[in-house]
């Protein structure tokens, strides 16, 4: 018996009434139309039905630009001022939660990035049940089943089952108890499996590199470096660092910013020596880091299955098609 | 204020410039704060020029200085060229020091061969300092550097005092003689490797330690190897562009490794099976 | 500390790039604090035109004698010269036809009159002289110009990031218009610094920027060969800010 059962038309009130809690985002669309995690003024706005939004919700810990140092003569290099506001991140996706769990141990374990950390304390996470789109494939990663929440919603025919996953996310749920009544708990959605997960779970297993595989060069030929693919992944944190001076001459900046390792100058070091100068020696470094792991995530894949790097690629790049070629070579 | 010298740089005093060739320099930086600098020999910093950003820089001096640090620089890229134009008195910023360095408590009782290419001097300068300041601890400690040309040959002074000492030997090499004299070194002419040829070493007791740019580990590897040194005894210092240098950037992967972390100095059997590491 | 002495001019352009800084006007007083100008025809009266310059700081393209004689001028005054804007950098609007006959160009526009027209194929600096630095646009962004003055107080040039307007109008969360949209849209091809200006208003690339390093031409003709446009009109649009995708070009 699930306790903690919202009915359908109770959705807007509880939703409004988070805002309490913090500032509330969530999905909604652009001006455009694009699907964007984003500031929620009234529940109008959120579509909690959406597929995937463009970028993940990385974006609300690690931004894809920020100001990391400030310089003056007088005192040195100093951190910017903190002044987090609590956020209210309603309606994350399974894969999303996931990505989340993955950056928080990148960034808040061995090496903890303390601009991160200061995000992601005053980041309260709502996730929500999904239904597999046409890109997606979180089962074959085992990102299906929600993790690192505060709160987990589970859609039901007439209403939403809601779990807590930490003590931020039951004081939301007592403060708002009024809302709730008890209802059987739905059945839990089958899970989003193709027929590669072997083929992943195997080569993650094996530290399998496909070397010798003819997709490395097909890859390398049709990419255009935009970058999407990693901008839009929700585990890709690989960033570049680099400051500018003011026009006082005296003070100056110092910014992090998003990178993809498919960029040329990523694999350079002073000099102009490249240790990836061609695209399929980048691609490889990109299958390492995304399914076999760099350092600490060693052997631990990345990839959460939400299918956005496949979306968004301009010329339709999948790195799939790695293991897919593997299992048919296997079958023929 | 978080202030643990490595997410925020700690700054620094150019306290004096060594000029050591037409491009390269040592800078020895004296820290404003009472902060006691302790590294191990193959770690790195990153040095900070404000306005400019940030570059790995391997430490070059020995483990006798305390509230100084020594980096040999090239002008090669848009950090070091403002770092040169700098003075004496001028401020730098320090984060560090950062990866594993050189095992040198392992290598006790062993012979060391240190194998220097060009500006990968720097790093084995800071491991020749350790040995030669705890010297009973080693067996035979050798030095071989190769420059490209007698004007190249960085430390001159420091390494004709080298030269001298009884307790160890010195190999110069450079790739080809320019017009003017070749100077007070006995030096001889050809490739790093050239010097491997005829020389006399116990390899199953040897350790060898290399640093140069990226061609030269390929040949010196393999010349190291036919003279029977076991390949976990080659240790290379690698270098790579890190940007944070606490392994978040993931600029500096070698496999599954971390140059920043995991290195940047590797046993050379920990990476030969590795693409691109080389 | 010695102010830096700068020249800025302008060769066969619209003069844009210039009013970019003129554009500055929040900034204005500081620049004009931090550096002394030796020569900017079009912002100050009188100036200096044979002293010693820092860094000159140069719009347009080559395609007069005039033009050539005064960017060598500058480039033997200057210690360092900066390729102002798209026409100086690539050749630029001026610089469309180029692959067409001269003599057709100026008949066409000139008619009879056309036999005394010097002029010759607009062309960037870099084919003419060593430049030292550029910045891209057209016209270029206020805070690329003045992050550029900002390193030069400080002796040397900032590092722009070196990725494609992809990538900032994918961070921006604008609509896809290559993708969702099949417009022949530049934005894999094009050097980034825009922010993606052009389509966060919905308005495709039409790669005002030139050129990003490793552009991969041959995949995006591809890709809008298959989306049913043309080879000529993708290659006119290529041509539109850049004449020659020669990718052995030595900025690229």
């Amino acid at each position: 018996m699930a306790r903690n059962f919202l009915q359908d038309e109770l959705l807007p009130a509880f939703v409004d009434n988070l805002a309490a809690f913090g500032e509330l985002h969530g999905p909604k669309l652009t001006d455009d139309g694009v699907t964007v995690f984003g500031r929620v003024v009234t529940h109008a706005e959120l579509r909690l039905d959406y597929r995937s939004t463009l970028l993940p919700p990385k974006k609300y810990l690690l931004p894809p630009r920020e100001t990391t140092l400030a310089y003056s003569p007088e005192s040195g290099y100093r951190q910017p001022a903190a002044t987090e506001k609590n956020i209210i991140l309603l309606g994350v996706h399974p894969c999303d939660l996931a990505g989340i769990a993955y950056l928080d141990r990148v960034f808040m374990y061995d090496a903890a990035d303390h601009l991160y950390s200061r995000r992601r304390e005053a980041l309260t996470l709502i996730g929500l049940s999904c239904e597999p789109d046409d890109f997606c494939f979180c089962g074959d990663v085992n990102a299906d089943l929600p993790v690192g929440f505060d709160i987990f919603i589970q859609r039901a025919d007439d209403g939403f089952c809601l779990d807590t996953g930490s003590d931020k996310g039951a004081a939301i749920i007592a403060g708002l108890s009024r809302l709730f009544m008890e209802r059987e708990r739905p059945p839990s959605r089958m899970r989003n499996c193709s027929p590669i997960k072997d083929a992943i779970q195997r080569a993650v297993k094996t530290q399998e590199t496909f070397e010798g595989s003819p997709l490395w060069d097909d890859f390398a030929a049709r990419c255009l470096s935009c970058g999407a693919c990693s901008l839009c992944c929700p585990t890709c944190y690989c960033f570049d660092v680099r400051e500018y001076g003011n026009l006082d001459g005296a003070t100056a900046e110092r910014i992090r910013e998003w990178d993809n390792c498919l960029f040329k100058a990523h694999g350079e070091v002073a000099g102009g020596h490249n240790f990836r100068k061609s695209r399929q020696e980048r691609f490889r470094y990109r299958f390492q880091h995304k399914y076999l792991g760099f350092g600490p995530t060693r052997g631990r894949t990345s990839c959460v299955g939400c299918g956005r790097c496949r979306e968004v690629c301009p010329v339709g790049i999948d790195m799939l098609e790695l293991f897919r070629l593997k299992v048919e070579g296997k079958a023929g | 204020m978080m202030k643990d010298g490595k997410t925020i740089p700690i700054m620094a005093e150019i306290a004096e410039v060594r000029s050591l060739s037409g491009d390269t320099s040592l800078f020895r930086l004296r820290f404003e704060e009472e902060e006691n600098f302790h590294f191990l020999p193959g770690q790195f910093v990153q040095l900070s020029v404000p306005s400019g950003g940030e570059v790995p820089i391997s430490i070059a001096g020995g483990p006798s200085d305390d509230r100084s640090l020594e980096l040999c620089a090239r002008r090669v890229g848009h950090v070091t060229t403002m770092l040169h134009s700098m003075g004496r008195g001028e401020k730098v910023g320090v984060r560090g020091p950062f990866g594993n360095g050189f095992p040198v408590g392992e290598m006790k009782g062993k012979d060391i061969l240190l194998l220097a290419g060009g500006l990968g001097i720097a790093p084995l300068r800071s491991l020749l300092h350790y040995i030669l300041a705890y010297r009973e601890d080693y067996a035979a400690v050798t030095l071989m550097y190769g420059s490209r040309e007698p004007d190249a040959i960085l430390f001159r002074e420091e390494l004709a005092e080298l030269s001298c000492r009884r307790d160890m030997r010195l190999l110069l090499t450079v790739d080809f003689l320019t017009d003017g004299p070749p100077g007070e070194l006995a030096c001889n002419v050809g490739l790093l490797p050239s010097l491997l040829k005829g020389f006399d070493l116990r390899p199953a007791d040897t350790t060898a330690a290399v640093c140069g740019p990226p061609a030269l580990y390929r040949c010196l590897t393999s010349e190291l190897e036919a003279l029977g040194i076991p390949d976990r005894s080659i240790l290379l210092s690698l270098e790579r562009r890190m940007k944070c240098g606490v392994g978040l950037c993931s600029h500096c992967a070698v496999g599954d490794l971390f140059c920043c972390t995991d290195g940047p100095v590797f046993r050379f059997s920990d990476i030969r099976g590795i693409e691109g590491a080389l | 500390m010695k102010k830096p002495v700068i020249a800025i001019a302008g060769l066969t352009a619209c003069s844009g790039c210039q009013l970019t800084l003129l554009n500055c006007e929040a900034e204005l007083p500081e620049v004009a604090e931090r550096f002394e100008f030796a020569w900017f025809p079009m912002g100050t009266t009188g100036g200096d035109d044979c002293a010693a310059i820092d860094v000159a700081i140069v719009e347009g393209a080559v395609s007069t004698p005039d033009d050539l004689e005064t960017l060598l001028r500058l480039r033997s005054r200057s210690r360092l010269l900066v390729a102002f804007g798209t026409c100086a950098l690539w050749g630029g609007i001026a610089a469309m036809k180029n692959h067409e006959p001269r003599t057709a160009l100026t008949e066409a526009v000139y008619g009879e009159m056309a036999v005394n027209i010097r002029t010759f194929n607009p062309a960037p600096f870099h084919q003419f002289i060593k430049v030292d630095f550029a910045i891209p646009g057209c016209p270029p962004e206020k805070h690329e110009l003045l992050t550029t003055l900002a390193s030069l107080l400080k002796g040397t040039f900032p590092v722009f990031p070196q990725y494609p307007v992809c990538t900032e109008c994918r961070n921006r969360e604008n609509r896809c218009l290559l993708i969702e949209d099949n417009e022949i849209c530049l934005g894999p091809l094009i050097q980034a610094g825009c922010n993606a200006r052009c389509p966060a208003v919905g308005i495709k690339c039409e790669g005002c920027r030139g050129p990003v390093t490793e552009a991969n031409v041959a995949a995006e003709t591809e890709l809008l060969l298959r989306k049913g446009f043309t080879r000529e009109e993708i290659e006119s649009r290529m041509r539109r800010f850049c004449p020659e995708w020669d990718l052995s070009s030595p900025l690229l």
